[in-house]
This record gives C-alpha cells, sequence and structure tokens, in this order.
C-alpha cells in the first residue's frame, strides 16, 4: 500500500517535469520565431540590394525595398536609410517620419539625429505640435526600452545572489550588510519598472508626422466645417488625440484641439 | 660599292676621315639632281650668269668646354648652278672628333637671279684644351679651288657641373635641319604691388621647326608665390630678330604676387624632341632653359590706407538692389551686392554689409562671372544675401563701403552702393504665433548641410523590439530570480521538517512560551517557583534555538551563544539581564505584588521576542 503511495508520487513528478520541459519548449521556440521572423540571409540581402539601389541613385526603388524589409522587421537602420532615400526624393515629410521611427530604435544614434536635424531645418512650420513631456523623461529619454529592462536587472540579479548568499553564511554582520544590498537592489529594481513603464507610455503616445505638403486644421471632421488654425506644413510633428473614420484629431496649444484629415498624416 | 668608291676619291692621306652614311649621301644626290633640273629647266633661257662661287665656313659656338660639342658649318654660294659639286676638303683636325651632320642646299630666286647654297655641317668632339685653328677648308668646283678663312676655336677644360652646363642653355642650333630655338622669359612689370596683376610671357623662339612627330614640351616654373590666372597662348607671331626672321610662341600666366618682396621666378624649360635622324641614333630631347625673372614686389602704401582695408587691389565698382520694394514680416527678400572690375576677383573679400536693425542676414551665395581681357583678369562677382525682416516699417539698407587700392593710380579709393529702402508690411501670418521669421541661424546653418550617408549594409539586421514585455525572455529575466528564492525557501522548510534539530529551533518560542504561561499556576505566595519555571522557560529556549541541553545554562553561557550567533547587543543584554534578576529572586525570594508578577511575565515575553526578531533577520 505504502509502495503503491510512493509510485504514484514518482509518476506525478514525472508529469511535471515533462510539462515544465513542454513550457519551456514551447516559450523559447515562441521567443526564437518572434526574435527571428524571417529567414535572416534573405533580409540581409534584400537591405543589401536596397543599399545598392541607393548608392546608384535609383531611390525610389530604395523606398520600396527598405519599406518591404521594414515591414517584416523594426530595426532603426532601415529606418534611417528608408528616411534619406525619401529625403533624397524630396519627400520630407516621410523621411522625418522615418528618421522619427529610427530614433525610437537608435535614441543615441547621430546620424539620426541629425539628419532629422537637417530634415526639420527645411520645414516650413519651424514648430512641433506636441505637448511637451515632463522633466523625467530626460532620464530615459536616451534609452531604449531594452536598455532600461537591462539597467533595472543588474540591482535585481545582484539582490537574488545577496539573498541567496545570506541564507548559507553564518556571519551576523556580514548577512546584515547584504540585506541592505538586497533592500537598494530590490528598489533599483522597481525604479527601473517604473521607467519601463513610463518610457512604453511615451513610446505610445500617437505622435504623427504631417505628410502632405499642407494640411487645413479644421474645428470638426467635417469638410465644411471652420478652418480654426493656420495651415500645418509638410514635416511637421504633432500629436494625435482621437481617431475617428478618416480623421485625427489633434493637440493645439494652450488646450485646444482641430481636427485633420486622416490620409494627411502618418503615425510614427 | 659606289660609297667605297666616292670615299676613294674624296679622302686624301691627312684628310680628315669623314662619317658619310650611303643613304644619306644618296638622298642628298638624288634630290640636288632632281632640284637642278628643275631650276635648268626653269633657267633655260638664262644665259646671264657669272662665276661667281664663295665658300664660308663657320664654327659655333665658338668657346666650348671639353665635354661640350661645336658645329661646323661650310657653305658654299653661287649665283648660278653648281653641278655636281662634292663636299669640302678638311685638313686633318686631329685635336677633334668629327663627325658628318649633314647637308642642305637652298635656292633662292629673286627676279631672274638665282642664288643657290649648299651647307655641310659637321660636328666637332674636342679631344684636348687649348685654342685651335680650323683652316684649309677647300672646295673644287670646275678645276678651280676655293678655300675659306681659318676659324679659330678654343676648348676650355671640362665644366664642373656638365649635366648643368648643358641645361642652362636657352639657344640650341639643330644640326640636323640648321634651326635655331631660343627660349626667354619676361615679366611685363618687374615692380608691382601686392596682388596686383602682371603678366609672365615665355617665349619660344625658332626658325624652323624641328622634323620630329612630338611637339615641344613646356615645363613652367614654380609659381608659389603667386595667384595665377592661365591666359591664352599667342601662336604664329613672325619677328625679324638680328636679321633672322623667327617664329615666336607665347605661353602667357597672369601672376598675382601673394606677398611683398623679392622674388626670383625660376627658369621655364622647354624640351625639344629630336628625331633619330642623321648623326643621332636613337631618338632624343634637348631642354633649353630660360632665364629667371626677377621680381620686386612693393607693399601697398600706408598713405591714405582705410582703416579695416581688406587688401582688395584693382579697380572696382560696387552696385547693391534687392529684389523687392515691399515684404511681409518674416518673408524673405534677396539683397544682391555686385563686385566688378579688373584684379583678382576670386579673391576679392566680400564686401561688408552693415548690421540691419531688425533684421536676419545670412551667409551670401556666392556666384562668379571672370574673364580675361586683354591679357588681364577681369569680371564680376555677385553676393545673395537672403535677409529675413522680423519688424514692419520702413526699414534703409544703408550704402555699402568698398574700399581698394588702385595699382595704376597708385592710391586707395572707395566704391560705394546707393542706399536701398525697403518697406516691412506686417504679416497676418505672425499673429498666430508661427515664427516663420524665428528660424535661427544655427537652422540656417542646418539648410546648407546635406543628410548624412547611409548606414553600412554589413551591420547585423536584428529586430529591435519597443516592447520588452512582449518577450519570454523578459518574463523569465524578471521571474527567474523569484523562482529560484521561492524554491530555495521551500526547500529549506522541507529540509526543515525533516530536521529534528530545526524543528526543536523552530517551535523553542512556542514551548518557551506555553512554559511562561505554566508559571502563572504558581500565585503570588510562591515567587521562587514562579520565577523559577520562568527561568526555565527561557532556559528551555535558548537550549532549543541553540540544540543543547538547557540544563547546565547560566546566564554567562547564554550571553556567550547569543554573542556568536551574531545577535545584537540589546537582545543579548535584555535575556542575559532578565536571568540574572530571576536566578536572584530566586534564590532571595521576596514577596511578589501582582504587578511585578506582570512586569516579570512581561519580560521573559519581551526577552523571546527580541531574540525572535533576530533569528528571524538570521533567516
Amino acid at each position: 500500500m505504502k509502495d503503491w503511495k510512493y509510485g504514484r508520487i514518482e509518476d506525478k513528478k514525472r508529469v511535471l517535469s515533462h510539462f515544465i520541459f513542454l513550457v519551456c519548449f514551447l516559450s523559447f521556440s515562441s521567443w526564437w520565431k518572434h526574435a527571428y521572423p524571417q529567414s535572416q540571409s534573405t533580409l540581409e540581402a534584400s537591405y543589401r540590394r536596397a543599399d545598392a539601389l541607393y548608392q546608384g541613385g535609383q531611390y525610389q526603388q530604395a523606398v520600396e525595398k527598405y519599406e518591404q524589409i521594414a515591414r517584416s522587421i523594426h530595426n532603426g537602420a532601415v529606418y534611417y536609410n528608408l528616411g534619406n532615400a525619401y529625403f533624397r526624393l524630396g519627400n520630407r515629410g516621410k523621411a522625418i517620419l522615418n528618421y522619427e521611427r529610427a530614433k525610437r530604435l537608435m535614441p543615441r544614434d547621430k546620424d539620426t539625429n541629425f539628419n532629422l536635424k537637417v530634415a526639420k531645418a527645411r520645414n516650413v512650420d519651424s514648430f512641433d505640435l506636441v505637448k511637451p513631456l515632463s522633466g523625467f523623461s530626460l532620464l530615459y529619454g536616451a534609452l531604449r526600452p531594452n536598455e532600461i529592462v537591462w539597467i533595472g536587472l543588474i540591482p535585481y540579479w545582484i539582490a537574488t545572489i545577496s539573498l541567496i548568499v545570506i541564507q548559507f553564511i553564518q556571519n551576523h554582520r556580514f548577512q546584515r550588510a547584504l540585506r541592505y544590498i538586497v533592500l537598494i537592489g530590490g528598489i533599483g529594481w522597481l525604479f527601473s519598472l517604473l521607467v519601463l513603464g513610463l518610457k512604453i507610455r511615451e513610446i505610445n503616445l500617437p505622435y504623427a508626422i504631417v505628410i502632405t505638403n499642407q494640411v487645413t486644421v479644421r474645428s470638426e471632421p467635417d469638410l465644411g466645417s471652420e478652418t480654426i488654425a493656420l495651415p500645418l506644413h509638410e514635416g511637421t510633428k504633432i500629436q494625435l488625440q482621437e481617431e475617428r473614420n478618416d480623421w485625427v484629431k489633434i493637440y493645439l496649444p494652450d488646450e485646444n484641439s482641430g481636427w485633420l484629415s486622416a490620409d494627411t498624416v502618418e503615425k510614427i | 660599292m659606289g660609297t667605297r668608291k666616292a670615299q676613294d676619291r674624296t679622302f686624301q692621306p691627312g684628310e680628315v676621315r669623314m662619317y658619310k652614311p650611303y643613304v644619306s649621301r644618296f638622298t642628298f644626290y638624288a634630290l640636288r639632281s632632281a632640284l637642278f633640273g628643275l631650276l635648268v629647266s626653269i633657267l633655260f633661257s638664262n644665259a646671264a650668269y657669272s662665276q661667281n662661287i664663295t665658300l664660308s665656313a663657320d664654327i659655333t659656338p665658338k668657346i666650348i668646354s671639353l665635354n661640350e660639342t661645336a658645329t661646323l658649318r661650310v657653305t658654299v654660294s653661287a649665283n648660278q648652278q653648281l653641278g655636281n659639286i662634292g663636299p669640302p676638303k678638311l685638313r686633318a683636325l686631329p685635336d677633334f672628333n668629327v663627325s658628318y651632320g649633314g647637308a642642305s642646299s637652298q635656292y633662292n630666286l629673286t627676279g631672274n637671279q638665282v642664288s643657290v647654297s649648299v651647307t655641310w655641317t659637321y660636328v666637332l668632339r674636342p679631344k684636348k684644351v687649348g685654342q685651335f685653328m680650323v683652316s684649309s677648308i677647300q672646295i673644287s668646283h670646275d678645276n678651280q679651288t676655293y678655300t675659306a678663312d681659318p676659324i679659330s676655336i678654343k676648348v676650355l677644360p671640362r665644366s664642373k657641373k656638365p649635366s648643368q652646363s648643358e641645361s642652362t642653355q636657352d639657344t640650341f642650333t639643330d644640326a640636323f635641319s640648321g634651326s635655331t630655338h631660343k627660349v626667354r622669359a619676361a615679366v611685363d612689370n618687374s615692380r608691382p604691388y601686392v596682388n596686383e596683376q602682371i603678366i609672365y610671357t615665355f617665349r619660344y623662339l625658332y626658325t624652323a621647326r624641328i622634323p620630329s612627330f612630338n611637339t615641344p614640351k613646356y615645363t613652367r616654373p614654380s609659381l608659389r608665390q603667386f595667384w595665377t590666372a592661365e591666359l591664352e597662348r599667342k601662336q604664329g607671331r613672325r619677328q625679324v630678330i638680328d636679321g633672322t626672321l623667327y617664329s615666336i610662341e607665347e605661353i602667357q600666366v597672369g601672376l598675382f604676387p601673394i606677398a611683398a618682396g623679392k622674388i626670383t621666378i625660376e627658369p621655364a624649360r622647354l624640351s625639344l624632341p629630336l628625331a633619330a635622324g642623321r648623326g643621332r641614333l636613337q631618338p632624343s630631347s634637348r631642354v633649353l632653359v630660360t632665364n629667371p625673372v626677377e621680381v620686386n614686389v612693393r607693399p601697398l602704401p600706408q598713405e591714405g590706407k582705410p582703416t579695416n582695408f581688406p587688401g582688395t587691389v584693382g579697380q572696382y565698382r560696387i552696385h547693391a538692389q534687392t529684389d523687392r520694394e515691399t515684404v511681409e514680416a518674416g518673408d524673405g527678400f534677396t539683397l544682391r551686392v555686385r563686385v566688378a572690375g579688373t584684379g583678382n576677383i576670386e579673391t576679392v573679400p566680400a564686401p561688408t554689409v552693415p548690421t540691419l536693425p531688425n533684421m536676419a542676414v545670412y551667409d551670401p551665395q556666392i556666384t562668379d562671372a571672370i574673364g580675361i581681357v586683354d591679357s588681364k583678369v577681369q569680371g564680376s562677382r555677385t553676393y545673395e544675401y537672403v535677409i529675413i525682416p522680423s519688424k514692419e516699417g520702413r526699414w534703409t539698407v544703408p550704402a555699402i563701403d568698398y574700399p581698394y587700392f588702385d595699382p595704376q593710380a597708385e592710391n586707395y579709393q572707395i566704391a560705394r552702393t546707393v542706399p536701398i529702402t525697403i518697406d516691412v508690411l506686417s504679416n497676418p501670418n505672425q499673429a498666430a504665433g508661427t515664427t516663420a521669421a524665428g528660424t535661427t541661424q544655427s537652422d540656417m546653418h542646418l539648410l546648407k548641410q546635406d543628410i548624412r550617408y547611409i548606414k553600412p549594409d554589413s551591420l547585423e539586421l536584428s529586430d529591435q523590439h519597443l516592447y520588452p514585455y512582449k518577450h519570454v525572455s523578459f518574463w523569465v529575466a524578471q521571474t527567474l530570480p523569484i523562482a529560484v528564492i521561492l524554491s530555495l525557501w521551500f526547500y529549506r522548510q522541507r529540509q526543515g521538517k525533516r530536521d529534528p534539530k530545526q524543528i526543536r529551533g523552530q517551535y523553542a518560542a512556542r514551548t518557551a512560551l506555553g512554559i511562561i504561561e505554566d508559571a502563572k499556576k504558581h500565585t503570588v505566595g510562591e515567587p521562587a517557583a514562579f520565577y523559577g519555571t520562568l527561568a526555565n522557560g527561557l532556559y528551555q529556549y535558548i537550549g532549543d534555538i541553540f540544540d543543547i541541553s538547557p540544563g547546565g545554562l547560566n546566564p554567562e553561557l547564554v550571553r556567550q551563544r547569543c554573542e556568536d550567533a551574531g545577535f545584537s547587543e540589546s537582545a543579548t543584554t535584555q535575556i542575559v539581564d532578565t536571568l540574572t534578576q530571576y536566578d536572584y529572586v530566586r534564590f532571595a525570594p521576596v514577596a511578589a505584588t501582582s504587578t511585578d508578577v506582570e512586569d516579570a511575565l512581561n519580560r521573559a515575553r519581551a526577552s523571546i521576542g527580541e531574540i525572535e526578531k533576530e533569528r528571524q533577520l538570521k533567516i
């Protein structure tokens, strides 16, 4: 009877271990699939082709190629090159749009920031219609979400290791010192999660770029409605409040808002 | 065979042995015969001729050094046809190596008169130093012998720099064609002011072209101390110099001296290609070198020099205009300033545009129109300034001064524009907060910049995700430490359940508190039993946590144990003090009040509580 019971327990353990293995395998393979969605070599070949087209001055074809790559993966360099190609075609709005996209993926890239500045200097509107971010955003402005995660993991893992060490040592004073490290590490980790949340919130802010030469800002989502502000021009960065059918509601200075035709802007 | 025969006839013992290639002689005779035949047919009826034959000889140069050569030319001139005339007889010249350089003949027809001349050329290469006479050059014709005047030639010792002595020649006489070639260099003004244009002229003079497929190659001297402008080449001019007709080719360069002082323009070179032919087995070349040219550049005079004079030299005019007369605030207009005149246009400094109130002036765009008239560099340079007024009103672009030094008048002069008035209207767009005129200087700077180049295709094309929480790795990294800690905790819990030592420690507080509760049974009347139970409870507790027997414990041992375990000073002191007090009361019992009992119970509980806290912290 006892032996039988014992056997049951062993069976349960085996089932559990198989289940854990299955979960791990599935999650890893799904992550792998996500990380490398298309055959890497195919993409790189496309990328080289697009670069060659750009170098040969065939910017329109280069744009098509880069756009195709950008549909498969999010990579800062691809958006940057796409922006360059659009710039060469004289399509400043699309160029700025793609530089902004590249900047989100490579916030500290000097070339991207420089080209964005160069492109923006040619804008008719010398302003952006976006709500200013808090001073806190300076903290994470130059960091990618991934980097924030990594920075947060360092104190977290240090705290974990300290906690494990505490279990195995007898010296009470050393244990107390490690306890402080656990505390600080834990706070650092939670802080990093907070910053990550803010960063994701900022990324999710619905910014957009005007991609047509000139846009009229109206009081209502209706072509017949009143024009309430100066027309906006290509390349201006705006912040959306609402999207409704063919219209977008944008933020205007002094808590005002206005409506634009949706096909005149593109979200970053 | 013919050659041998001719030589047998020409050379007598003691005569100069001459090297006459068969083909050359044949050509010569054939050519001469053909020309003679032609002349005879033309002059058939002309009976009036007289015997008038002269023989002359000449050596150039007359002074040579040992490693140089001289050319001996023997010319027979006659006003009649000469018929078959042999080469001249030369007395032996033992001090020279003589090589035959060829012959040429010339026929001139003046009215009905014909003059004929035949020239034989020999190249003399001296064997030793000294003064030599070349005499007894004779020629026989129609049984008459003509003798040329003797010529002297001086041979100097070998010059120390043989290569240079050869390359410093500015004149060359080609033995083959008999033509003379000269090079000369000059400037039109050897005392210019700084930045005043002078013309450097290289001249190549020649009597006849060198028979070669290659053209002479000109090497310009180094003109580093000048700003240069290429001028046109002049060809085909002819001029008689010292009775000889020369063709002249000129190459001119406009020079603007950069700094004051004495400048020596190094010699220019001309490499003459010499084809292989008579006396030359290989095609070679001969380099002619001009004279160096000295230029004494004068500094600009101090007298009358305007303040902040930028160093403009020449003759200039300045003109300014705007592309419109009225403009809206925030809108730009163009101010076009044109500087025109004679001088080094490409290096003229930009005119100083005065600061304009309420206007942003951006760096100008420059366009040049430069040409050369009469070998002088002249033209215009236009500066286009974009100006953006920020405020409405009537504004004036004041006169722009353009001072320059006129090297011809030798004084300073100032060209000046006419002031321009511009009306700036208020801009309705500006009221709404757009700041088109707010474009800053740095933005303007960016406008001129091009974007940077694309990223290389060598980089790894990875997916840079923006949302880390969408990935399993994020959750693994975040939860793995927690999982590790939890599993460790569970493991220790399970270990504890199996280990009696662990269990003893785990339940130590509970057991001790139970004993302490039991002490309540002993009332106020039995202080010794009451305190004894309390002390037993605490000793039991210490025994349990350290897994030792509580029997042999005393306060001192307890202190030692607690200190070894690293418990805090206060917790240790509290339990030790409590135990000491209980022992004291136990063995010297006094009547205890109910408050004392409560107090003692609380102290025991508090002592255990303190130690428990320490233990928790430890785990």
